[in-house]
């Protein structure tokens, strides 16, 4: 603890320095960014946006495309994960696709969705794959052994995927949707950067590097790392809940 | 007597590319109500085959099976199925697991906590309930196991080397804890093993299995009242017979 | 086997790269010339004078040899500039003041200078006629705007400030503006020429507002130069300013060829640039009330923060350059 607040303070000394002794004039100094910071929350930014309606507006596109890629990748990645020939069929298909970054689908999108579905779209393209991905390996790292005890119980392949397949398969699934969360959070900044829409963390970074005012898209920055953080935390501590049983619990 | 279980002349096949792989050939045995048997035999002779077709887990390539007069079904039959390897599920406390029989078998909810509460009692658990299986001993795990076969109330309890991966003391703690569910509740018991003296501790009768494709190659009645001393000279002649028989399979592998 | 081919790539990659990076830092290249670097922005007609001389071969005709950079606004080209991958830009006056502002203070910084006059207006807000019939009906609508910190957004801010308008503007590419106003997705937009034209030719939008009717005669697109280049290469830039004011003679003498040009360059049909010939005028002067006035406005718009009302006469002083300018 007390190392890991006097490395914070050294950072923002080196911060200091560095802009101190910078000769560029867009390397703002910690206390110009928390100037900025207050004043975008509590003004508002050119537009009259404050950082917390930016804040929740790109929250909740990402939530809006987190919802819809669990709700996809989940159930198709179990189907695939149980029917080995489906995943087979497939795989030629989502293995090149899983590849394209949702940034190269950000021309696409912008042809040919509107407004919202544009983000929740590009957010999909980042979650539905780790979830996905995960599922299917949750799904096969499933014990041939707990099946066949269900089975002996008179379970059918419904009771089995509810009460065996599934659960068994939940901590690759959780860890599918940290990690699609993490990539949803990091495309929601690309895709508010070229969308049309005047709010989203993105979009204020991009307002404040055109006027050149370095100080505020340090604090878009900022904010996005902090919400990033606190979504990972709160995804690990719903995990650290849900996966008492396991041995061990990542931390 | 009624027959518990009927085999007559089954085989088990495996086709393993081109080349067929015969595991069961010509295998005929009963087990009469409420007995105990064990089946000991070489390993890879085909012993959890045998368990997974009796336990309608796998239909034979040939041959007839009966439990209870009828071909069995586990959707239609009670087997209380206890595996060589950890079968709890890990998400699960002892008293989520203990209940997972009877919720697949479609019992009350209601009464779901009070029949497996009593189970945890019979297998000694209680105090337990809400510790996750990689919180217990590895003999609590199959004591849960045990519990879990038998909260069900089975018509018939199946067990592949339930004790092979315990250790010495704990498994013949296990061995006498068993008997006396066993003398408890009344119920057929089918214990397939590779250990001899477990067998001859536990079973009214034992057969001997070929190696494979397997079949009978013995049967032994154990006339010991139990409990059983494993150092008295019955004990160890009746021993010595099964293993005479079963070192002859060994060689010949 | 295996081992030779993996030595054999890794001499081949170390090899390559020793060459390319000899190449890069000029090592093996022949001696540098003067190289001057133009920024300019996406279809934009007010940089026709850019074009000309491009097309016409003016730089060839001055010995000068160049290279050209695209950038999506104004806004965006300028941070190029103001780090020094650009020496000189034709961009909106808007755009030139703020980089120039937020690096006044700076020795590191390329602070624009303006050279040349651009365009003067030359933008016009378009909107679908059945939501929008007059000014009052921009309240609560949305526009769109090629980008925070263009000359557009400082144009359409200012109107909506002095008419006591709310407008929700929506930032974007300029060429994704007319096909978002196509599809219902804004309801008008305010862009340089020719986009607002675009929209009103394929799209039916009526124009409801020229910048000559929001600002008559106000400056636009100017060229600059930067200050460091201009003290390290004055005779360049005499050649640069002689070429801009060819080009700019030539589309005042003759506008059908003019236009014809523009023409080749958008692959827009002739109608549309007729339309947006007629918002725009090509000047060799520029109009330096409407430069101050943007700046001001900027001031209160909250744009450009370090620049006080009562320092915005030296700060144009030092913006245009009028040896090379008139007012």
């Amino acid at each position: 603890m007390l190392y890991a607040l006097s490395s914070v303070i050294i950072f923002f000394i080196f911060w200091e320095l560095i802009a101190l002794y910078s000769p560029s004039p867009y390397l703002p100094d910690p206390y110009s960014v928390l100037r900025a910071f207050i004043t975008i929350l509590t003004v508002g930014d050119v537009d009259g946006y404050t950082l917390t309606w930016h804040a929740v507006v790109s929250l909740e596109r990402v939530l809006l495309g987190f919802a819809v890629g669990t709700a996809t990748g989940i159930p198709i990645g179990m189907l695939l994960g149980i029917k080995p020939t489906l995943k087979g069929a497939v795989t030629p298909i989502i293995e090149p696709l899983r590849f394209i970054p949702p940034i190269a689908w950000i021309p696409l999108s912008i042809v040919l969705l509107i407004g919202l579905w544009r983000y929740i779209f590009l957010i999909w393209i980042g979650v539905f794959f780790p979830v996905l991905l995960d599922t299917i390996a949750g799904v096969k790292r499933t014990s041939i052994t707990l099946i066949q005890m269900a089975r002996t119980f008179g379970a059918d392949n419904k009771k089995i995927i509810t009460k065996i397949v599934f659960p068994s398969s939940l901590p690759e699934i959780m860890n599918g949707l940290r990690v699609g969360l993490g990539v949803g959070w990091m495309c929601i900044v690309a895709a508010e950067m070229i969308g049309g829409e005047p709010v989203g963390l993105g979009r204020l970074i991009l307002k404040y590097a055109n006027l050149l005012q370095i100080d505020v898209v340090i604090v878009g920055m900022i904010t996005i790392g902090l919400i990033g953080l606190a979504l990972n935390y709160l995804i690990l501590l719903l995990e650290k809940r849900m996966f008492r049983w396991r041995v061990e619990i990542r931390a | 007597m009624k027959k518990a279980i009927l085999l007559e002349s089954v085989s088990k096949k495996y086709e393993v590319g081109s080349s067929s792989l015969e595991v069961i050939k010509d295998l005929t045995f009963d087990v009469n109500e409420n007995e105990f048997v064990c089946i000991v035999g070489p390993s890879g002779c085909g012993k959890t085959t045998l368990l997974r077709i009796v336990s309608g887990l796998e239909p034979p390539s040939s041959g007839r099976v009966l439990v209870f007069d009828t071909p069995p079904d586990p959707r239609r039959q009670k087997f209380g199925v206890i595996f060589q390897e950890d079968s709890l599920l890990p998400w699960r406390t002892v008293l989520g697991n203990v209940k997972f029989g009877l919720e697949l078998q479609g019992y009350k909810e209601t009464e779901h906590e009070k029949i497996a509460r009593t189970y945890i009692e019979l297998v000694g658990l209680q105090g337990f309930e809400n510790y996750y299986p990689h919180q217990i001993s590895g003999g609590m795990k199959k004591r849960v196991a045990i519990a879990r076969a038998l909260a069900i109330n089975p018509d018939l309890i199946l067990m592949d080397e339930p004790f092979a991966d315990l250790d010495a003391q704990t498994r013949s703690l296990m061995q006498r804890e068993l008997l006396n569910v066993w003398s408890k509740l009344n119920k057929t018991v089918l214990f397939i093993t590779h250990n001899v003296e477990e067998a001859v501790f536990l079973a009214q009768r034992v057969f001997v299995l070929t190696k494979r494709p397997s079949k009978v190659k013995q049967i032994i009645n154990i006339d010991l009242p139990y409990p059983r001393a494993r150092l008295s000279p019955p004990f160890i002649s009746y021993r010595e017979r099964i293993l005479t028989a079963f070192h002859e399979e060994l060689e010949g592998i | 086997m295996k081992k030779s081919i993996i030595v054999l790539s890794i001499i081949l990659i170390v090899a390559f790269g020793t060459v390319a990076g000899l190449y890069g830092t000029g090592f093996l290249s022949p001696a540098p010339k003067v190289k001057v670097r133009i920024g300019y922005l996406t279809g934009d007609l007010h940089h026709l004078a850019l074009h000309v001389a491009v097309a016409r071969n003016y730089f060839a005709q001055y010995g000068l040899e160049y290279e050209l950079y695209e950038y999506i606004n104004g806004p965006t080209l300028m941070q190029h500039f103001v780090v020094g991958e650009l020496d000189f830009a034709y961009v909106g006056t808007p755009p030139a003041l703020t980089a120039r502002a937020s690096g006044i203070s700076s020795n590191a910084t390329h602070l624009p200078v303006v050279i040349g006059s651009g365009n003067l207006e030359g933008s016009a807000l378009v909107v679908n006629p059945a939501i929008i019939k007059n000014v009052g009906d921009l309240e609560n609508k949305k526009i769109g705007t090629p980008g925070t910190g263009t000359i557009q957004d400082v144009l359409i801010s200012t109107y909506a400030k002095n008419n006591n308008l709310t407008i929700t503007k929506y930032p974007g590419r300029i060429s994704d503006l007319p096909l978002q106003y196509g599809r219902g997705e804004i309801d008008g937009f305010i862009g340089w020429e020719p986009y607002p034209s675009i929209a009103a030719y394929q799209y039916n939008a009526s124009i409801l507002l020229t910048s000559h009717e929001i600002m008559p005669n106000h400056q636009c697109c100017v060229l600059v130069v930067s200050d460091k280049f201009l003290a390290a290469h004055p005779e360049i830039v005499d050649k640069m300013v002689a070429i801009h004011k060819a080009s700019i003679d030539f589309i005042n003498t003759n506008p059908a060829e003019a236009k014809q040009l523009a023409m080749n360059i958008t692959k827009l049909p002739m109608p549309v640039i007729e339309l947006a010939f007629s918002h725009m005028s090509f000047s060799k002067s520029v109009n330096v009330e409407s430069i101050r006035a943007f700046l001001v406005d900027m001031i209160r718009l909250g744009i450009i923060k370090n620049i006080d009302v009562n320092q915005v006469d030296n700060f144009i002083n030092g913006f245009i350059n009028t040896k090379y300018v008139a007012g």
